[in-house]
């Protein structure tokens, strides 16, 4: 079951399989699993996330252009580049970040980049994923809302009109007013009230304290899965990564397929800011979700009970692009393959 | 130097002028999101974190200029020290102003480490955020601290907390203001140390390259953040208190159930933030635990003594529906009502679903729009109208009231529904599945617009009094 | 006036003992039930078999028994390592580092077993025997030695990430030392390394408890106050500094607030 975890994702895995791989093509693989991954996919039909998918890219652009827009692209922009205004516009005034590339290192991105590519169009072109449909009419008011999330809200809405009601009613009283009322008689209404809240509270408390979310380390999780956050994306692994270093010598993947029922444990950690890993289900409810701290290492274990695609989002604000950090996990039936 | 009027007209007029001003900053947000407005998205982020850092701050102050201006009834405050913390205020107000506005700063209002050293504004937009952070905090510090020698000028600490009341011995009658406002000043003391704590290792960082421990700013960072907004609420509450009797006619006094639940308050409530970290699994689950507890057992001194007590001092009072005392009366009802969905957020086994959806966000809006503002905006009223007495008409004050309970209601309502359907708070752009978001975001700023059209009406309507208690 | 002032001293310090022990009940508690061993301390290869499933072969004990794994790790978890007899590199002492190392955790007992297996097809029941005698282990229940067949054990060690080739010219195995640490059939932790040393060994048998501790540092990296801290030798975690400056803001609240009690005079300290 290990083997086919990792086997699947060897699929989303950017480190080419094919044929010899020259060292330069290795070692452009190697700086933009470190650099670029974050925002970019190579992949054909993959995601477009922060900035453009890269597929074709040396061929759509001049390579003079391409070299100068990785080594520094804040001049660019402050220049007033037209290509690099385009792009700012398109991609939601996301300006793409100088991050101290050479021009060594330049070239051997667009090597990698142009093998890449190359191999892309040398295979014939999976189905493109369906556009994910928009909540429309009806279908709004309970889109995303899970089981849980509707107790939460009934009860909420329930006890709100609870309060309303009670203090509607001492509004309506002052239409008779009496100059004083029987305080002994409101002392032991009170004492009711304390005994009645106390009662909820501690029922409550006792009923929900033992249910958390926290792994139970007496429980063996069937698969591992390393997930490492940083601005703004999230990169998958069969290895834990500590450091940027580290990126580039694991297989890393942008997105993940996971056995359906298997009990996944996902080691959650960030390399720069606190960010969230949080998985929501194929209809778009929140299943679990944990913080992903630099320094740290959260264990989330889920089971994923039906097959389907997964959004991951980001749930701490993490900086300017928060809202476009995100992921997919493809839960697969082993038959499936 | 005694505590003039003016001191307390300068607190409201400086409210009346923000809080327009950063509500647009929070309207402007949910037109972002609405899908709309797009070519200023960029400056989503940015206003996120003035609104934030403004909102909090504000309300903190106009709450402590609240509890000032009761506190002349019983003891004397420091008029210098008042004007200090204006000074201090504007001054940190215009740091932060500068650091958003020129230099784009966008770490939100709680800046949670490292983010503010990350990339996306210059390195002087985030000093100046410190700074800013640092003048404000030290002032009100300095601010806390008057106040509770003015307190402890009259009473000694064991009055002040009305322990007496609980041993069941003889001693002095203390108004039920002292004793929230000592509790909640002493809590405060703490609060803005544990913010002057982050400040300062934030600058050592800056300084030296040391790098901090996480998971400690986090902590650190709420004990801050959660203790001033939640004591900026009990410090409106103890107004709330002193206001009450003056238009049911009808005494609130201290006595053994109301000094116990507030002295318990002072211990829970410095536990209660351990309630942000839920999702944070490495902290240590105890402290999950206690962190549950103490939300849980924070609302029963607020259910069964506070609202039971305002209900006991209401219920078949001759009261006249005036502005001032039908805001204080509502506030009350926000406050328990968020209170309801704060509860309901602090269950760990229910934070795995709400925690940062914009859940979050309505819970904490719920008692601030329609609780601490309104409470706030109630004593201001009562306080402009009490010196300046200028003719009322009861139903546009009505209107003013309704407008701003249909207008607030249903915009805390879009955020409540949008939270239980795991729409996540802070997010500029909704993503296509969420776009259910975007549509919820559009119909608040409807009911945002309504609010402000009642709030315009309200500073309007206490601004003619403002202006003549000025001129008096 | 005097007595009063007293009695709030008395009072605010019983204050400070209350928050100081809701705190103190807090932390052993969590102290317990978060430690183990640091991520960072996992090599690469050793985290590659992690929770990976552990074949349930048969094997045959050095008295002539026969077992399977599933009813070694059925009651009590396991410590797995692979040798052959005939070794003249690093099996027999490693075996005897692990044989020291267990020895420094508080010896053999009832919390865990080891079990050394012969991966060389041609070793005998007297092969493993010898080797046995060799590292010092006593016969008995907590350490097993044994053998099985060539493809159930090649299956063993794929599943732990254990790997062996014969090199002809020596009459030698090409092989890494390593032991796996199996809970109900899973692999929890690898230790790889020419010895076993006691802390690292320490953190293993915590995973084999169930418990795991989640912080790292970063190479070159200072912390001014950490929350937690892993004491490097017992591989225990505890509260560092950074903890206790949470209590601080508290403690130092109701100090400052006594003390503005204690020194602002008062006109009368009673009034009626």
């Amino acid at each position: 079951m290990r083997k086919h975890i990792w086997a699947i994702t060897a699929l989303g895995i950017l480190c080419a399989p094919w044929g010899r791989v020259s060292a330069d093509v290795e070692a452009g693989r190697a700086a933009f699993q470190a650099k670029c991954m974050a925002c970019h996919s190579v992949e054909v039909n993959g995601p477009v996330m922060l900035g453009p998918n890269l597929v074709g890219v040396t061929e759509r652009r001049d390579e003079a252009w391409l070299i100068r827009w990785i080594m520094e692209p804040d001049r660019m922009l402050a220049e007033q580049d037209p290509i690099a205004v385009a792009l700012l516009n398109q991609f939601n005034q996301i300006p793409m970040p100088p991050l101290g590339v050479s021009e060594t290192e330049a070239r051997d991105l667009l090597d990698y980049l142009a093998d890449v590519s190359a191999q892309a169009s040398a295979t014939p072109a999976a189905a493109p994923a369906a556009a994910i449909p928009r909540p429309t009419g009806l279908a709004i008011l309970t889109a995303g809302l899970g089981r849980t999330q509707l107790a939460g809200l009934v009860i909420f809405l329930g006890l709100s009109m609870a309060v309303v009601v009670a203090f509607w009613q001492v509004a309506r009283s002052t239409r008779q007013p009496v100059p004083t009322i029987d305080m002994k008689a409101a002392y032991r209404l009170r004492r009711k009230f304390f005994i009645g809240t106390s009662v909820l509270v501690l029922g409550t408390l006792a009923a929900t304290l033992p249910r958390t979310p926290y792994p139970d380390d007496l429980e063996t999780p069937d698969e591992l899965v390393y997930v490492t956050a940083r601005q703004f994306g999230f990169l998958y692994s069969s290895e834990p990564i500590t450091t940027d270093a580290d990126i580039g010598q694991v297989p890393v993947t942008n997105t993940l397929e996971v056995p359906v029922g298997a009990l996944v444990e996902f080691r959650v950690t960030s390399l720069d800011v606190t960010h969230n890993f949080a998985l929501y289900d194929p209809d778009h409810v929140i299943v679990a979700q944990t913080q992903a701290m630099p320094g740290y290492v959260n264990r989330l274990r889920v089971r994923l009970a039906a097959p389907g695609v997964f959004r991951v989002l980001c749930l701490e604000y993490c900086g300017l692009a928060h809202h476009a950090m995100q992921s997919t996990l493809t839960a697969r039936r082993l038959t499936d393959e | 130097m005694e505590l003039s009027p003016k001191h307390t007209l300068h607190w409201i007029g400086v409210t009346f002028i923000l809080f327009p001003l950063l509500l647009l900053a929070g309207m402007f947000m949910r037109a972002i999101q609405a899908n709309t407005l797009a070519s200023t998205q960029s400056w989503f982020y940015p206003m996120m974190t003035l609104h934030g850092v403004g909102m909090a701050g504000l309300w903190w102050v106009a709450s402590m200029a609240c509890a000032s201006r009761v506190l002349t009834r019983y003891t004397k405050p420091s008029a210098a020290v008042s004007t200090f913390a204006l000074i201090g205020t504007i001054l940190g107000v215009l740091l932060l102003l500068a650091s958003v506005l020129f230099g784009r700063f966008a770490a939100g209002w709680y800046f949670l480490y490292p983010l503010p050293f990350s990339v996306g504004w210059p390195a002087w937009a985030t000093l100046t955020f410190f700074v800013s952070l640092t003048v404000l905090g030290v002032t009100w510090l300095v601010w806390t601290l008057d106040l509770l020698r003015a307190i402890a000028r009259k009473y000694t600490i064991s009055q002040a907390l009305g322990w007496h009341y609980i041993r069941g011995v003889e001693g002095p009658d203390v108004p039920p203001a002292i004793l929230i406002v000592t509790t909640s000043l002493i809590a405060a003391v703490a609060c803005l140390l544990a913010g002057v704590a982050v400040l300062l290792l934030f600058y050592y960082e800056m300084l030296t390259g040391t790098r901090n421990d996480a998971l400690l700013m986090k902590n650190l960072t709420f004990l801050f953040g959660h203790l001033l907004v939640n004591l900026s609420l009990y410090l409106a509450v103890a107004v709330v208190y002193d206001t009450f009797p003056h238009y049911t006619g009808r005494p609130w006094h201290t006595n053994r159930v109301v000094a116990i639940s507030w002295n318990a308050v002072l211990a829970i409530v410095l536990l209660a933030y351990f309630h942000h970290l839920y999702m944070d699994f490495v902290q240590p689950t105890s402290l999950q635990y206690v962190g549950q507890i103490a939300s849980y057992m924070s609302s029963i001194p607020a259910a069964v003594v506070t609202v039971f007590g305002a209900v006991t001092i209401v219920y078949r009072a001759p009261v006249r529906w005036s502005l001032g005392f039908t805001l204080l009366f509502f506030g009350l009802m926000g406050w328990g009502i968020g209170g309801l969905g704060a509860v309901i957020d602090s269950t760990i086994a229910l934070n795995s679903k709400f925690h940062n959806t914009l859940w979050v966000p309505a819970h904490f809006h719920s008692y601030m729009i329609e609780g601490l503002v309104l409470m706030v905006l109630g004593y201001f009223y009562h306080y402009c109208q009490e010196r300046a007495r200028m003719p009322e008409s009861l139903p546009f004050q009505k209107t003013i009231v309704t407008l701003m309970l249909v207008g607030g209601y249903g915009f805390l309502l879009m955020f409540y529904l949008a939270g239980a359907q795991s729409v996540p708070r802070r997010y500029a752009i909704y993503p296509a599945e969420l776009s259910h978001g975007a549509i919820y975001a559009g119909i608040a700023v409807v009911f945002a617009a309504v609010f402000l059209l009642g709030l315009l009406f309200y500073i309007y309507e206490t601004g003619r009094n403002w202006v003549r208690a000025y001129g008096a | 006036m005097g007595r009063d002032r007293r009695r709030t001293g008395a009072r605010l310090a019983w204050t400070g003992v209350t928050l100081l022990s809701i705190l103190a009940i807090a932390w052993p508690a969590s102290v317990s039930a978060s430690r183990g061993d640091e991520p960072v301390d996992l090599l690469r290869e050793e985290s590659r078999h992690l929770y990976g499933p552990v074949p349930d072969i048969d094997v045959q004990l050095i008295d002539g028994r026969h077992v399977r794994l599933a009813d070694l790790w059925r009651d009590t978890p396991l410590l797995v390592t692979l040798f052959y007899s005939h070794c003249a590199g690093t099996c027999t002492p490693f075996l005897r580092s692990l044989h020291t190392a267990v020895g420094q955790n508080g010896g053999l007992g009832s919390e865990y077993r080891v079990l050394s297996l012969s991966f060389d097809p041609h070793d005998t029941l007297e092969n493993a025997r010898a080797t046995a005698a060799a590292v010092g282990v006593e016969p008995g229940d907590a350490w097993l030695f044994g053998t099985g067949t060539p493809a159930d054990v090649a299956r063993l060690a794929e599943a732990v990430g254990f790997w062996y080739e014969p090199v002809q010219a020596t009459n030698q195995f090409d092989h890494p030392s390593l032991v796996a640490a199996v809970r109900d059939g899973s692999v929890v932790r690898v230790l790889l390394g020419t010895t076993v040393n006691a802390s690292r060994l320490k953190s293993a048998l915590f995973e084999l408890k169930g418990v795991y501790v989640p912080l790292y540092s970063r190479p070159g990296e200072n912390v001014l106050f950490r929350c937690l801290q892993i004491d490097a030798l017992t591989q225990e975690v505890r509260f560092d500094w950074g903890m206790l400056l949470l209590v601080v803001p508290g403690l130092l609240a109701l100090a400052i607030g006594g003390t503005i009690f204690r020194t602002t005079g008062r006109p009368t300290s009673r009034e009626a």
